[in-house]
């Protein structure tokens, strides 16, 4: 867990929502182009992210009344692992898929992808069932 | 923490600049040695620094024809702890390896590679690892990948900078070779193998006993 000082937003039940419609919305796009391969492996991964990103948003604003606001997911990750620690551990292995696209061309293949996709489905749910 | 200068983190002026210069080597060093060699601050702002650390006897100064010579007094009671965080780099790269001994399965290969290999790494700076393991493992299955958020959890606690990894099997690793991947280059030039043999030989192909009839 992080031992830095997180920066925090507050927000209500309807930001929650809004946040966890943005996160349907980003898995909806990933799922879109999960099944062509190259380059739109890395993309599909990076939208499953922020996908799981905007559904910890939603649950940690749910929860506790405010979110993470920087720009450090792994910190987003660590504020939902104190709310929750199935799914911030879950969200934390998903942002740790991220490097992967960001270091190279093809470093992610089929696999990550589908990990990717089934971590932010298990968030985006998880969100929908606790903010609707 | 400033992985590359650690007494930073404790000492963010120009202290830690002098020090960390003085701690690498037994020998005096002039004045206009220390600014050369210091990765901050210039001679003359330099100065006060020393003649206060003289004066709490943590550096000795000695009179020479050309000014000053300047060397960290090893016997002051304080010299240990200046000593231990300037070599923290050394403590981290121990702690992770032994983090490593304890994933399931044990990798065939971990190497940082990226700023904290080079020595560039400060405060800002996340650690990259590289992983490779046997091709049965499944990078993705939870005893693996609960066994690196530990490990992640801990480097954040021990340093307050995040681990990033990258985790391949052997066969991958191959196939990433064979697709030209320019990170391969980096992890060829200037990553640090922490446990396994190195990237280049890891790659290298295995000879085969010739068959005899």
């Amino acid at each position: 867990m992080s031992p830095k000082k997180l920066s925090m937003r507050t927000g209500d039940q309807g930001q929650a929502r809004s946040r966890r419609q943005i996160a349907a919305k980003y898995l909806e796009a990933a799922d879109l182009i999960a099944s062509e391969d190259g380059a739109a492996i890395n993309v599909c991964v990076g939208l499953a992210v922020l996908a799981g990103i905007a559904a910890g948003d939603a649950l940690c604003l749910s929860a506790s009344g405010e979110r993470y606001s920087g720009a450090d997911h792994a910190a987003a990750a660590d504020l939902l692992r104190r709310v929750d620690a199935k799914l911030g551990a879950q969200l934390s292995k998903l942002v740790a898929l991220k490097p992967g696209s960001h270091y190279g061309h093809a470093l992610l293949d089929s696999r990550d992808r589908a990990a990717a996709l089934r971590a932010a489905r298990s968030l985006v749910n998880a969100a929908t069932t606790r903010t609707s | 923490m400033d992985l590359s200068a650690p007494l930073r983190s404790i000492a963010p002026g120009l202290d830690s600049a002098v020090l960390e210069v003085l701690a690498r080597t037994e020998s005096s060093l002039s004045s206009t040695q220390i600014a050369r060699l210091s990765a901050r601050g210039t001679r003359a702002g330099q100065l006060p620094v020393l003649t206060r650390l003289v004066e709490h006897g943590l550096v000795a100064a000695e009179r020479s024809n050309t000014g000053f010579l300047y060397r960290l007094n090893r016997q002051h009671v304080l010299a240990p702890a200046v000593l231990a965080v300037t070599a923290a780099r050394l403590d981290i790269v121990g702690r992770v390896t032994t983090g490593i001994q304890e994933l399931e399965p044990l990798p065939v290969h971990a190497s940082f590679f990226g700023s904290f290999a080079r020595g560039e790494a400060d405060e800002h700076s996340d650690l990259d690892l590289l992983l490779v393991t046997d091709n049965r493992a499944d990078p993705h299955a939870a005893v693996w990948t609960d066994g690196l958020l530990h490990l992640s959890d801990q480097v954040l606690a021990w340093t307050g900078n995040r681990l990033e990894t990258l985790t391949f099997t052997r066969s991958r690793l191959v196939e990433l070779v064979a697709q030209g991947e320019p990170i391969v280059q980096s992890w060829l030039a200037d990553s640090v193998t922490i446990h396994g043999p190195t990237v280049a030989a890891l790659l290298r192909p295995t000879r085969r006993k010739p068959v005899r009839a």
